[in-house]
């Protein structure tokens, strides 16, 4: 207890928000019967557990956090409860696809009946019992009085599909920093989708109709908040069933937008507030047609504003036929006083640009982006777009001189495109445990960053079996976390992939150079997506890397959004040292986004350069580029 | 001879604002008819070819639409005490829309630092949002003959008008009352407007919205469900399992459904809990929409013989036993703005 304590104050993940730490009022019993001692944690507000159980290598930062409505423990309960199927190789594609379809739907119905509320569980009464089920109610036992009738094989997908959800609901804490809460907002487009339209429906009067008749009850409406967390569970599973390519996303958000409407159209139309509405035009992404240059800059300016000198570091010039912008990274100036800073349009209004091309036109650039209370990551947006022909464009931001860069000269550096296309499922698999490697160290994240519920789904549908090898290294992988998951139970141990296995060697590291280096490597399209890296930001536990990218999805950002269909971003440094990426904050609009991606763990201080690759179910691109540090600003 | 699957409903009717004036709507022996429109047919004949549409016709026109529509037991009712509230005012203001209603795209998508933002989204957006899953719900059939269900001639009708849709990229109306005119490559537009119809149908009342379901319940079970397999199985579910819960009062959430000839209720095997049940595809319009799924503490799994108001069924006094014989009888008016109530009169 005494060790677990010290090593959650002092893990990283816990340092910052871990409120207050007691042990739990009752105690738990692992499925060896023993005690297990859990710890109930605050955090942010949100209270959770973190069990004692295993004492493997793992750090207490990285256990799973325990359901906290119902006080749960995750960890040790589960694994009693979930029964494991799909033993054998999976069936066709056809049927697994159907059984996805139907295990979707069957949550729905769940989730709608649960959100209705179902009428309350008695006893017959004597008299509105049939004679018969009187007697096997009062005379023999349930089973004895069913005992003699042979029992039927069913669909065993039907059969369990209910359990299931039973088992995995509500386990996917929300995290609790701004990083990891930006993570989740930005997790599911469906969900997102869902979450929202619920709260229309919450607008919408749910409230004022709630209970007005109290013999209704038991068909209506409990209220938003079954329906707001059903939605949002079968929004999860749709969006990573259709990561996994187990249903088309249009038929995945068929059945979202199916049970939404299931649940409005039992609280009332609102045709005035419909209409107040203006239609919302679901804009597709995507891809840019044509060149896409990015140019490293690596030139520290400085401007003034109200609040004082903003420092900042142009990293790199990106043109593209619907885009042109300079990445920029730096810091705000100190706030007298320990005030709070202004609203962000204080500050932001100073942070504009210009700049003239070849053939003398002039553009103009706003800032956009965000920040803390002193780091600011965003870009400088120029408008209009210069035209791809343009041979030069000389950037002028602030009061400092003119850049001029050389756009004639082509891209320096460029991915190479390896076309191995992986299983979708399997890929589906390997990116829950990259995120989970990714996520163990952001603030709060915890456990949230696996997916329980499907990877329980792929196992009750038979999309997966226990010899698949991306679980094998998931089972690997959590073992070697100390993480006892039933998600895994039965599932032999693989061996950890190098790149997995370096990370986790390398998880206290905190050997990181400070320093900032510009680069710019355009990437091919993989899985529906472009990217451009255009800067490194290194310091002594983390390093971050800012990216731009498109989507060419039909549901807008979801591809990039959900964490489980963008392509995974792996780095390795010259040193040797494998590094692993996780979203960290960012802007997604029309298609386009602007993300800080967290480096974990640190740079080797002695790298000199960083492989990067994407990796996506389409393939692989993988490019080299030098480091050369300067100054944080 | 087959009992037809409507034999166990009565008459149902509905009045609807249609001209200025309060018309009936009759839906009876699995038609629905205009009983103030004696030249219904050709009325609906002239709305197909441009003319001016009648609501009462527009609305026997999306009956037929919908009858094969698995959106339908989707949205529709999963037990008597599951109250629609769906306002047919409100539905036929969605379906004709604002003057001057234009779109524009919106910032989607989560905001700087990735908090997606409490957007005001209202039905519009919801609905909006929704389109693009109806054209995935809206499977057509199998192609198995033709389908008769709905009122025969206007079911006919119904078809010229899907044809000139489909070629023309438009559904062209004129003038007021007549069906929402599109301009070609409006499919959403159409797609919104479909489920608009598709809710004011349900906004005739619990009576149509049963009588509906099992329209569309029929159709699909003559027929091999092919890739509708998922939707019907989630249908007969979301309903089969409240009546056997209901039944044994346990949790439905204990009973897990199938879609099967043999008509069984039994326990779960291997020391699980629960309860499994399997039924057919033609439960859901033979028994569970007349009402007849739960009477006086039996289960009924079928339809020996019926004629409304009197039945005989199937049905099981406990699970897992043979199904016995009853005779039983709908005891309320056929009208009456409750429930079907249905007694047991012999065995």
């Amino acid at each position: 207890m005494q060790a677990l304590t010290g090593q959650a104050l002092t893990g990283q993940a816990l340092t910052v928000q871990l409120a207050w730490l007691r042990r739990a009022a009752a105690p738990r019993l692992n499925r060896s019967g023993q005690p297990v001692t859990c710890f109930e944690i605050t955090l942010s507000g949100r209270i959770g557990r973190v069990c004692g159980e295993s004492a493997g290598p793992a750090r207490a930062g990285a256990k799973l956090l325990c359901d906290p409505q119902r006080s749960r423990c995750i960890v040790c309960s589960r694994v009693a409860e979930v029964s494991v199927a799909g033993s054998g190789q999976p069936q066709a594609d056809g049927d697994v696809r159907e059984r996805a379809e139907t295990y979707l739907r069957l949550l729905a119905e769940t989730e709608l009946r649960r959100a209705l509320g179902s009428p309350a569980i008695r006893r017959p009464g004597l008299g509105t019992a049939s004679l018969p089920l009187r007697a096997a109610y009062q005379v023999l036992p349930p089973a004895a009085a069913l005992a003699a009738r042979a029992v039927r094989p069913l669909d065993p997908l039907v059969r369990r599909v209910l359990a299931t959800r039973e088992r995995v609901q509500g386990r996917a804490l929300p995290a609790a920093s701004p990083a990891a809460r930006w993570a989740f907002g930005a997790a599911s487009g469906l969900a997102a989708a869902v979450s929202t339209s619920v709260g229309a429906v919450e607008r919408g009067g749910w409230q004022v109709r709630r209970g007005v008749r109290s013999r209704q009850a038991a068909g209506r409406f409990h209220g938003p908040g079954p329906a707001r967390e059903g939605l949002d569970r079968v929004g999860r599973l749709a969006s990573d069933f259709a990561a996994a390519e187990l249903i088309d996303l249009a038929a995945a958000e068929s059945i979202v937008d199916g049970l939404a409407w299931t649940l409005a159209a039992r609280s009332g139309l609102e045709p005035r507030g419909a209409w107040a509405m203006r239609r919302k035009i679901r804009r597709r992404g995507s891809l840019p047609v044509g060149r896409v240059v990015a140019i490293p800059l690596g030139r520290p300016v400085t401007v003034q504003s109200e609040d004082g000198p903003i420092k900042l570091v142009l990293l790199a010039l990106v043109l593209a036929p619907d885009r042109a912008e300079v990445i920029v990274t730096g810091r705000l100036p100190t706030v007298p006083d320990g005030r709070a800073r202004q609203v962000h349009h204080h500050w932001s209004r100073s942070l504009r640009g210009s700049a003239t091309d070849d053939r003398g036109a002039r553009y103009e650039a706003h800032f956009t982006g965000g920040s803390d209370q002193s780091r600011i990551d965003g870009a400088l947006r120029f408008h209009p777009i210069p035209p791809a022909q343009t041979r030069w464009l000389e950037v002028r931001v602030g009061e400092t001189d003119p850049l001029r860069v050389q756009l004639a000269e082509g891209q320096p550096v460029t991915a190479d495109l390896g076309e191995e296309p992986a299983d979708p499922v399997e890929r589906f698999l390997d990116v829950q445990a990259e995120r989970f490697l990714s996520r163990r160290w952001l603030p709060g994240a915890g456990g949230a960053a696996v997916a329980p519920e499907a990877t329980a789904a792929l196992r009750e549908i038979a999309a997966v079996w226990s010899g698949s090898p991306a679980l094998r290294r998931l089972a690997a992988l959590f073992r070697r976390l100390g993480c006892d998951c039933p998600e895994t139970q039965g599932v032999p141990w693989a061996d950890l992939p190098e790149p997995w296995a370096s990370v986790l060697d390398s998880q206290d590291a905190t050997d990181g150079p400070a320093g900032i280096s510009a680069l710019a490597v355009v990437f091919p399209e993989i899985d529906g997506t472009r990217c451009v890296l255009t800067g490194l930001r290194s310091e002594p536990d983390s390093a971050s890397l800012q990216l731009i990218g498109w989507s060419g999805s039909a549901l807008g950002w979801l591809p990039f959004a959900g964490e489980t269909t963008r392509p995974s971003v792996w780095a390795r440094d010259s040193a040797g040292r494998w590094h692993v990426a996780a979203g960290n904050g960012g802007e997604f609009v029309d298609g386009h986004a602007n993300l800080t991606l967290r480096l974990t763990p640190p740079i080797h201080p002695k790298a000199t350069s960083l492989e990067i690759t994407l990796l996506g179910k389409s393939g692989r691109a993988t490019a080299t580029v030098p480091l050369a540090w300067q100054d944080m600003p | 001879m087959t009992t037809p699957w409507w034999a166990t409903f009565g008459p149902a009717e509905a009045t609807w604002r249609c001209g200025g004036l309060e018309h009936r709507l009759r839906w009876e022996a699995g038609r629905l008819t205009a009983a103030d429109h004696p030249e219904a047919e050709g009325e609906l004949v002239l709305g197909t070819l441009g003319g001016d549409q009648p609501e009462c016709i527009r609305l026997l026109r999306a009956w037929g639409e919908h009858s094969f529509d698995l959106d339908v037991l989707m949205l529709g009712p999963r037990c008597s005490a599951d109250t629609l509230t769906v306002d047919s005012r409100g539905a036929e203001q969605l379906r004709l829309g604002p003057a001057g209603w234009a779109g524009h795209a919106l910032r989607s998508g989560p905001a700087p630092g990735g908090v997606i933002p409490g957007k005001p989204l209202t039905w519009g957006s919801l609905w909006f949002s929704t389109l693009r899953s109806f054209a995935v719900n809206a499977r057509v059939l199998p192609p198995s003959g033709t389908a008769t269900y709905g009122p025969g001639p206007a079911a006919r009708a119904t078809q010229l008008v899907r044809l000139r849709t489909t070629q023309g990229g438009a559904f062209l109306a004129h003038g007021p009352g007549s069906a929402r005119a599109f301009l070609p490559g409006m499919a959403q537009d159409r797609e919104l407007a479909r489920r608009a119809e598709l809710l004011e149908l349900l906004g005739l009342g619990p009576a149509f919205q049963f009588r509906l379901c099992a329209t569309v319940a029929a159709a699909w079970s003559e027929r091999d469900p092919g890739t509708a397999r998922p939707a019907l199985t989630a249908a007969l579910a979301g309903r089969l399992a409240p009546a056997v819960a209901a039944w044994l009062h346990i949790n439905p959430d204990n009973v897990s459904c199938s879609i099967g000839a043999e008509r069984a209720i039994t326990e779960h095997g291997g020391g699980r809990k629960g309860m499994q049940a399997a039924m057919p595809v033609s439960w859901l319009s033979q028994v569970w929409a007349p009402g007849l799924a739960l009477v006086d503490g039996h289960l009924v799994t079928g339809i020996i013989r019926a004629e409304f108001p009197n039945a005989d069924v199937l049905a099981l006094g406990v699970p897992g036993g043979e199904p016995t014989a009853l005779a039983v009888r709908c005891e309320n008016a056929a009208s009456s703005s409750r429930g079907p109530r249905w007694r047991i009169t012999g065995q």
